[in-house]
């Protein structure tokens, strides 16, 4: 038996590897498939002297070469008009109120909704509309039949991953044997219920790429102990339901806006009983107890950030919206110094960030505050001691391998020994270091799954934001593009903190990486994000066979 | 969405600086991995601090010299056998860094770049040493307590089949361990076969006498006057006996202080210094990898009579015993050596053999005809001098050296080959204070050689 055991490990640690690259390449397939963009609309401008193909469902007409629909025409505004496809239609709106806009001859105070035809003036140019008839306005994303092949055979392939990893663990620990099965097999079912029912045509990759990552944050958890394994699957379980919600919440986006402010005042007032009732966990008061349940609110209001950081692009371009906004992340920063929760705030800092470029914000704006974020950190670190304290280390690992560079020298350590193939699930030795399950994940799974391994787990958050990016130009509403780019970054800035802390390139923070480190608020918070990289890939859908005629 | 899309290279930029740091990373994991891996810390192959994540430690005949047993180091059950291995060997706590322990855990272990230390699930590796344990523990006897060190190696094959530097302690005894701690025994955790260098003494007149050969037409034939010491510029090099006229074949077996150094000081710093790096001074050697301390000759201040003291081994010259015993095998190989290596095989758990040792050679250290008119002195020698009895059984080619230092008993030494092709012995013999290298370092290797001799006839 011991014997055999071996053998299977032997096998295993070559073939989860090559699972997970496969898994990867396909990903990357299907993401780079949605850089083919197809018409949504014409516009025929002055007689038809100028055509010009409206390819994203919010463009900007005006004289600046930045508009979508660019005008040279000296009685046309810089920006003059906004054209968004909503799901009642073309919807044309005036830039600004010096802005005046004609639908056939009537003048548009507010919005007008366009049809095929439909002769517009704007300034001293006039065009006409010829929409695409293939569009679909149920507007979801739908795929053809190889992005659904992919998505299928990737499902497959995880779960074989999944199989073969449950395997591991029985051989290795058998008397936790059962709880092993009953996780992992509740988690399959999880996905194969809910997987069929949304339906492979649709963008599912997001979510499949998701399960993928949580199951390697069960097996660090599997790992270390079954009781931690089953929390983990029931906040898997909880994830899965919020990020459903959260789905169907962000795909009404009136019901969005109307939230927006309320969803501000109640984060802000969940934060605000956080610094006075907060729980001290490890020199941080960053948690809170209801009911006897300690959670992190700074991982939920994290999600209100991004849901709030943006509106449809009419209503965005105003100050109003914007100083809300500032205002928003001002206090919640000035919270998270308070509680001391100095990685979460570094996070806040980069998503707001990446929030305000992809608004549009003035660029001066954008390099100022970061120059001011400098000066911040650098006088964090200089004079908080708790904070000095982490740097005493930092880069310097190794001379104090037993002291204060305990955990990260026993990362590296660990990497080195998992070597690329990994030693096997259940045979590592880090989880025995403290906080190794959240702070030292990245050791972990490359200690018991080789390099190789966990280098494609980091890849999936290098992925997710290269997939926001490409859905930016075809997305429903500049809402979902501002959101899904929040979300990515905030995903790959956890990653690289996470990731660089935990082998001394970066000062060890505590900062968790989604999915994979163990913990209730940060599954739960993850999953609700991964609702606005989903939406994020959400488009009108313009059929193919009427395209055609 | 035109300036949308052009603001969402922020993203990209993100995503790209993230992979560059990665790329860092893997960098420094492609260059520092092993030392990561190998190090104190990792519980994988350390208990509390202690070397336990290897497989065995075997002599050449088979016999365990150190293995692994419930996270504990255990090493072979005889004393002498402990203490004559421990430098080859090395000790579990990485006190010795030239111990196989130490040096090569990471072949003891299993580890490399891409399976990682996945040995520790399977099992590890097992090391053999070309070392016989039985001539080590004759050297380590014989030695009786001096410090020194012993080096015999088969000069046909390569195999280094006996290591042992003096002083050594018990790994099994803890108050061994603690008197070496303290300081008690000078140099305990040195190899000095790999890290000690000695003044060559009257050793090094082969390689004055390989210069001579080489440079001087009438080299058999001139003479030069010893009065108890020879003169050069007005000072005097003592010799240790008044040979008067006297001629190379002649010199070299009585081992005149007088020639050689006015031999050297005719032959000039140039010649010598040329002839010294030839036979392997100021050049790195090595064991397997394991760098050795470089001999050292240098000239290029000295004066006359400086050069003088040179050209017989003192002044500031000095020998490394790897180097030296390299050199040994290039005179009984006709001019080239071969190169001394420790590690016979590594065999993995499952019994394949991942690498073995075999014999390499060195850079040459003279002609062919050199080298035999140099043997033939070093037989003379031994006729005349050491006489051909004191190693009964063996035809011994050799030359003694007796090493001057400060305020202290000289150094004895011994360097030479069996001539014989059923015993192709090479060896070096120090015995540190050990006086007249005719008398202990001598005997040390009859008894060393005698022991190898009957190992072969096994």
């Amino acid at each position: 038996m011991q014997q055999l055991e071996l053998i299977y490990f032997s096998a295993v640690r070559f073939i989860l590897p090559a699972l997970t690259v496969l898994m990867l390449i396909i990903s990357v397939k299907t993401v780079l498939h949605h850089l083919k963009r197809k018409t949504l609309a014409r516009f025929a401008i002055e007689n038809y002297e100028n055509v010009v193909e409206i390819k994203s469902a919010e463009c900007m007409i005006g004289r600046s070469i930045l508009c979508d629909v660019r005008l040279k025409n000296p009685t046309v505004q810089k920006e003059h008009a906004v054209l968004t496809l909503t799901d009642d239609g073309f919807k044309l709106t005036p830039a600004s109120r010096q802005a005046e806009v004609f639908v056939n001859n009537y003048k548009v105070d507010d919005e007008a909704y366009l049809q095929s035809g439909d002769r517009i003036r704007v300034g001293g140019s006039t065009l006409q509309i010829a929409v695409n008839p293939a569009i679909n306005m149920k507007a979801s994303y739908k795929a053809d039949h190889a992005q659904k092949q992919c998505r299928a055979c990737n499902a497959v392939l995880l779960t074989l991953f999944q199989l073969l990893t449950v395997i591991c663990y029985i051989l290795h620990s058998p008397k936790t044997a059962l709880t092993t099965m009953a996780v992992f097999g509740a988690i399959m079912a999880l996905e194969w219920i809910y997987l069929p029912i949304r339906g492979f045509k649709s963008n599912v990759g997001v979510e499949i790429m998701a399960f993928f990552l949580t199951t390697v944050g069960l097996c660090v958890s599997a790992s270390k102990s079954s009781e931690l394994l089953i929390k983990q699957g029931i906040f898997f379980a909880a994830g899965l339901l919020a990020f459903i919600f959260m789905g169907l919440l962000l795909s009404h986006l009136n019901a969005v806006d109307k939230l927006r402010i309320p969803v501000m005042v109640l984060a802000l007032l969940l934060f605000f009983y956080n610094c006075f009732f907060g729980t001290v966990v490890y020199g941080a008061k960053n948690w809170v107890s209801v009911f006897g349940f300690l959670f992190q609110p700074s991982e939920f209001i994290k999600v209100a950030l991004v849901f709030v950081s943006a509106s449809a692009l009419d209503k965005m371009l105003k100050m109003k919206n914007l100083i809300t906004f500032l205002g928003f992340v001002f206090i919640c920063l000035l919270c998270l110094a308070y509680i001391r929760d100095f990685g979460a705030a570094a996070i806040y800092f980069a998503a707001m960030m990446v929030i305000l470029c992809l608004r549009l914000c003035d660029l001066k704006i954008v390099l100022g505050l970061g120059g001011a974020a400098l000066a911040g950190c650098l006088f964090i670190i200089r004079f908080i001691p708790y904070i000095t304290d982490r740097f005493a280390t930092y880069l310097h690992a190794w001379d104090y391998a037993s002291s204060g560079g305990y955990q990260q020298t026993q990362t590296m350590m660990s990497i080195a020994s998992g070597g690329l193939f990994g030693l096997g699930p259940g045979n590592g030795n880090l989880n025995r270091v403290f906080a190794a399950d959240t702070d030292l994940v990245f050791g972990v799974i490359s200690e018991e799954f080789g390099l190789l391994f966990s280098l494609c787990v980091v890849l999936c958050f290098v992925l997710y934001v290269v997939y926001a990016s490409v859905s930016i130009p075809r997305t429903r509403s500049i809402y979902y593009a501002v959101t899904a780019s929040a979300a990515s970054a905030i995903f790959l800035f956890q990653t690289t903190l996470n990731l660089f802390g935990s082998v001394d390139l970066l000062p060890l923070t505590g900062v968790t990486m989604p999915f994979v480190s163990n913990g209730g608020s940060s599954m739960i918070a993850a999953w609700m994000l991964l609702a606005f990289i989903k939406l994020g890939g959400s488009q009108y859908v313009v059929l193919r066979s009427k395209e055609a005629s | 969405m035109k300036r949308l899309s052009l603001r969402a290279g922020v993203m990209l930029a993100l995503a790209a600086i993230f992979m560059l740091g990665l790329t860092f990373f893997l960098v420094l994991y492609v260059s520092n991995a092993n030392s990561w891996a190998m190090h104190a810390g990792n519980t994988h192959i350390y208990t509390n601090g202690e070397f336990t994540g290897g497989g065995d430690v075997l002599d050449r005949n088979g016999k365990v010299l150190a293995t692994t047993k419930k996270n504990k180091r255990v090493f072979n059950s005889d004393t002498t056998i402990r203490l004559s291995t421990l430098h080859a060997v090395g000790d579990a706590n990485g006190f010795i860094s030239t111990g196989v322990q130490t040096a090569f855990r990471d072949k003891l272990s299993g580890y490399n770049l891409i399976t990682g230390l996945f040995s520790s699930t399977s099992g590890f590796n097992d090391v053999t040493l070309t070392i016989d344990s039985n001539i080590c523990a004759a050297a380590y006897q014989a030695l009786g307590g001096y410090k020194g060190t012993v080096g015999l190696c088969n000069y046909k094959t390569g195999e280094l089949l006996c290591m042992v530097s003096t002083p050594s302690y018990d790994v099994n005894s803890k108050s061994d361990l603690k008197r070496a701690k303290d300081g008690e025994l000078e140099g305990v955790f040195m190899n000095r076969f790999l890290s000690a260098t000695y003044a060559p003494g009257s050793t090094f007149k082969i390689v004055t006498a390989m210069a001579a050969i080489e440079n001087f037409d009438d080299a058999y034939t001139r003479t030069y006057n010893c009065k108890g010491g020879g003169e050069i510029g007005g000072e005097t090099v003592k010799c240790t006996g008044y040979h008067g006229d006297i001629s190379l074949e002649q010199a070299f077996a009585v081992s005149c202080n007088s020639y050689f150094s006015q031999l050297a000081v005719d032959l000039g710093a140039k010649t010598m210094t040329e002839y010294a790096e030839k036979f392997g001074f100021n050049k790195k050697y090595d064991l397997d990898g394991i760098s050795a301390k470089t001999s050292s000759f240098n000239v290029d201040k000295a004066r006359k009579i400086e050069l003088g003291w040179a050209g017989i081994g003192q002044y500031n010259d000095m020998q490394n015993p790897l180097q030296y015993l390299t050199s040994v095998t290039g005179i009984a190989n006709g001019g080239t050596p071969i190169k001394p290596y420790l590690i016979k095989s590594v065999k993995n758990s499952w019994g394949f053999t991942l690498k073995s040792g075999s014999a390499k050679k060195g850079r040459r250290i003279c002609s062919g005809d050199t080298a035999e008119k140099v043997a033939k002195l070093m037989d003379g020698a031994v006729r005349i001098t050491y006489y051909k009895s004191s190693f009964p059984g063996l035809d011994v080619y050799g030359k003694t050296g007796t090493a001057e230092v400060d305020g202290k008993t000289p150094h004895a030494e011994f360097i030479g080959y069996c001539k014989d092709d059923d015993y192709p012995f090479a060896f070096v013999v120090v015995v540190e204070e050990g006086g007249s290298g005719n008398y202990l370092a001598k005997n040390v290797a009859n008894q060393v050689l005698q022991a190898a001799k009957q190992s072969y006839q096994k």
